[in-house]
């Protein structure tokens, strides 16, 4: 069996398993209800839930490697679960940020100087990825979540995309606001406490560095200015500098 | 509604929702049921006593010690694609520079390690070796060896990227420190990228889910007019599809397991006595 069938199956049985997982908290929640009154939220948990996935998801691809739910023991450290009050204004603002990005890829399509029609096929998928991203953070952030672009951010990139002479310069645009995303999500994992939004966090973040390499590509740039040692949050767009009203 | 509609929707509801947590579910019921009086057995004699199995943590130290021993890993992985000469000359540039992100992403995992009050990992996970990497570079019985042309040492090293982005994502939830997951995830994103440029030279691949494939065979049946022979070609089983973007978040299928960490041995403490 090759590893691109074995990785295929693995995907077949995380797939199956996150549906399993979705109402999984509240299963838990009854049965300890039962037990003692009180539900705990704690790494101790959490890991072990973690481990679950974990096994679950590379058993098939990597057998030899997983072994039994028992390896994974505890610590005794305990961990928010949840998001912190930091963590969902953060979070607000990592949602409005993706709305900026999907207001920009708009505009792009909408100006028609994506000439080249995988291009323009790309900018559409990317703006998904945006509004699936601005969602999930919404998802998380509740009632903080303001469910609109990121103004001030907004008035910074919005003239520069509807001046953009032609495809390239809106390229040119797209891959620093993909690079300015990446390094924002760096950034928020340097800063939010809670592994909810951490791991959230931590799945957006490949996914505009990816896009940034398309990007990148398409602009027929360096690798080396695509591809860095490290991602680094010195680029990042940060509450500070673009509050949210 | 009718009581008994609603005990039947708890009941399948549950059957659905924990199905696949039987072991977990088991024993958290377990812990929850009333203790029985055990039967008595009769029984004479005693028997010999087993050790239970070691425990193992897994805490900051030992995901620390495993990113480092996955990096020295791909490394050498990487070291075997490059001298093997089927990459493809234009590919060969990026590799070798991956490579050494990777001896980098190495080094700052071994130097966090050692901050954390571990022991850092400077070597290559021999169980990762093993179990993933071998069996794909080395003779099978049938003589075969899995890298053999350039496509397939391209997808080799891509899929060694998606592991190791996949790892340090899963390791997210689990660190204990924002600064920790910081420091995975700036590998993590940037082994994203190699992945992503690494499928540009893959030629079946495709930017994103949702853009048009590229034409692939297709069956053909022939048959003669007299009624004769038939031929039919068909076309070779579909792959898992390759893509430079993966989706709208990144995928944690292809993580490591906890089999496959670097555990060590914590330092007993000392009780001090007067």
């Amino acid at each position: 069996m090759d590893i691109i069938t074995l990785r295929r199956l693995a995907r077949d049985v995380d797939a199956r398993h996150r549906d399993a997982m979705r109402t999984l908290p509240d299963d838990l929640a009854a049965l300890h209800f039962d037990c003692d009154g009180v539900v705990r939220s704690s790494r101790r948990q959490f890991l072990r839930a973690g481990a679950v996935i974990t096994i679950a998801g590379t058993s098939v691809a990597l057998g030899p490697l997983v072994g039994s739910a028992s390896a994974a023991d505890t610590t005794t450290t305990t961990i928010a679960v949840h998001p912190t009050d930091d963590d969902l204004t953060l979070l607000a603002f990592a949602q409005s940020v993706e709305l900026v990005a999907v207001a920009a890829y708009q505009s792009a399509i909408d100006s028609k100087k994506l000439t080249d029609a995988t291009v323009a096929e790309v900018a559409m998928i990317f703006r998904g990825h945006h509004r699936e991203h601005a969602a999930a953070l919404a998802a998380l952030a509740g009632k903080a979540a303001q469910g609109q672009p990121n103004q001030q951010l907004l008035d910074a990139f919005a003239p520069k995309f509807k001046g953009a002479a032609d495809q390239s310069a809106l390229l040119e645009l797209a891959f620093d606001l993909e690079n300015a995303a990446a390094s924002t999500y760096l950034y928020a994992l340097g800063v939010v406490q809670a592994t909810e939004p951490a791991q959230l966090v931590g799945s957006i973040l490949p996914i505009e560095a990816d896009h940034a390499v398309v990007l990148g590509q398409v602009l027929k740039k360096d690798v080396a200015n695509y591809v860095p040692e490290f991602e680094t949050a010195s680029n990042a767009l940060k509450p500070a500098d673009y509050p949210l009203a | 509604m009718d009581v008994r509609d609603e005990a039947a929707r708890f009941t399948r509801r549950k059957l659905f929702t924990v199905g696949g947590f039987t072991v977990a579910t088991a024993a958290v019921l377990a812990a929850c049921k009333k203790k029985a009086v055990p039967p008595v057995i009769p029984s004479s004699g005693s028997p010999d006593s087993v050790d239970k199995p070691p425990a193992q943590v897994i805490d900051d130290i030992v995901l620390l010690r495993t990113a480092s021993s996955l990096e020295h890993t791909v490394v050498d992985a990487y070291q075997f694609a490059l001298d093997s000469g089927l990459l493809p000359s234009a590919a060969s540039p990026a590799v070798t520079t991956f490579q050494d992100h990777h001896r980098k992403h190495a080094a700052s995992f071994e130097q966090a390690t050692a901050t954390a009050g571990g022991e850092a990992f400077t070597k290559r996970n021999d169980i990762v070796w093993n179990a993933l990497i071998a069996p794909q570079i080395t003779k099978d019985s049938k003589g075969a060896v899995a890298v053999d042309d350039e496509q397939s040492a391209l997808e080799f090293v891509y899929s060694l990227e998606s592991v190791a982005a996949a790892t340090y994502q899963a390791m997210v939830p689990v660190l204990s420190k924002p600064a920790l997951r910081q420091a995975v995830m700036a590998a993590a994103g940037v082994d994203s990228r190699h992945g992503a440029v690494l499928a540009s030279f893959i030629t079946r691949a495709l930017i994103a889910p949702g853009m048009t494939a590229p034409a692939v065979a297709t069956t053909t049946t022939t048959t003669a007019a007299s009624g004769g022979a038939t031929t039919t070609t068909i076309a070779p089983p579909p792959k898992q599809p390759i893509y430079r973007v993966p989706g709208a978040f990144g995928p944690v299928s292809s993580a490591l397991g906890p089999n496959s960490f670097e555990y060590y041995e914590k330092p007993a403490t000392t009780t001090a006595t007067t």
